[in-house]
């Protein structure tokens, strides 16, 4: 699976830097990635809903699930925070930027709008390395722990790396991993323009 | 963004009122391989063709790496903590 994730990574990547797809798959990637996530939400959705397991376990956590999406956000600006004192970039710059949690457009959206396109950049390159290192890390990351993978996937948790996740982690990771990812998608605009204020 | 949470919802509800015999798990677990294959590719391809990526490649791709890897880090360490303290328990 670790082989698979690599070559399909590479490969696409490769065979779009090179030009050597066709006009019909690079005009439509983005329908076409579109299309797959949904598809990929149903059997999501259709997994963890035949699995009763999940329900016992969600009443078992109870609201101490929000520590969960608390703690990702916390280490993120953390590690921002820590950052910040070594690149050439303000404080509230680094933490704006660490706020994005992996949902590339709309924090780099953003920051495009209200700071410039040099930061906004920085926010969207930062995202989407996120997610991308998150689909590499994942295989070993449950290995060690449960909620790492949660943890590396920030917003990405609800969509885009939840199959994985689910894939390589407990059975009852899904639900959790959905509740957590949806709470950091809906807090990412907030915390962003938070720190938009102090730049 | 409504249909991925609409398709997600729909998926769930379905899940829920059905019971899956063994071949079926299979086959949902192998259709979601397959998926998740072609996701990847496309999202290879979609950074292959990226201009804004591979033109600021070099500096600001560099602080973006930098960025990525901090804030993965701190995310996974405070979890951590959650877990080796008892707070979650999966």
């Amino acid at each position: 699976m670790i082989f698979l994730i690599f070559i399909a990574l590479l490969g696409g990547g490769l065979a779009a830097y090179f030009h050597l797809l066709p006009m019909a798959v690079t005009n439509h990637i983005g329908s076409f990635s579109y299309y797959l996530l949904l598809a990929l939400q149903i059997l999501v959705g259709i997994d963890i809903g035949a699995n009763r397991a999940v329900l016992n376990q969600l009443r078992k956590l109870g609201l101490r699930i929000l520590f969960i999406p608390a703690a990702i956000i916390i280490g993120s600006l953390l590690g921002g925070l820590i950052l910040s004192f070594f690149i050439p970039y303000s404080i509230p710059t680094a933490l704006a930027i660490s706020s994005g949690m992996g949902y590339y457009t709309l924090s780099s959206l953003i920051l495009t709008q209200s700071v410039g396109s040099s930061i906004g950049t920085l926010a969207f390159l930062t995202n989407i390395i996120r997610e991308t290192l998150t689909f590499a890390l994942i295989p070993f990351l449950a290995r060690r722990s449960h909620l790492a993978p949660l943890a590396s996937a920030g917003a990405t948790s609800m969509d885009n790396t939840l199959p994985m996740i689910i894939r390589f982690g407990p059975k009852s990771i899904g639900l959790v991993s959905i509740i957590s990812g949806v709470i950091l998608t809906l807090a990412v605009p907030f915390l962003v323009t938070f720190f938009i204020h102090f730049i | 963004m409504i249909e991925v949470i609409l398709a997600l919802t729909g998926g769930l509800v379905f899940g829920y009122f059905i019971t899956l015999k063994p071949h079926q798990k299979r086959l949902l677990e192998q259709s979601y391989t397959t998926v998740i294959f072609l996701l990847l590719l496309s999202m290879g391809i979609a950074i292959g063709l990226n201009q804004t990526l591979l033109s600021n490649g070099s500096t600001l791709g560099f602080y973006a790496l930098l960025f990525a890897l901090v804030t993965i880090l701190g995310s996974i360490v405070c979890c951590m903590i959650l877990e080796k303290t008892k707070v979650i328990q999966l």
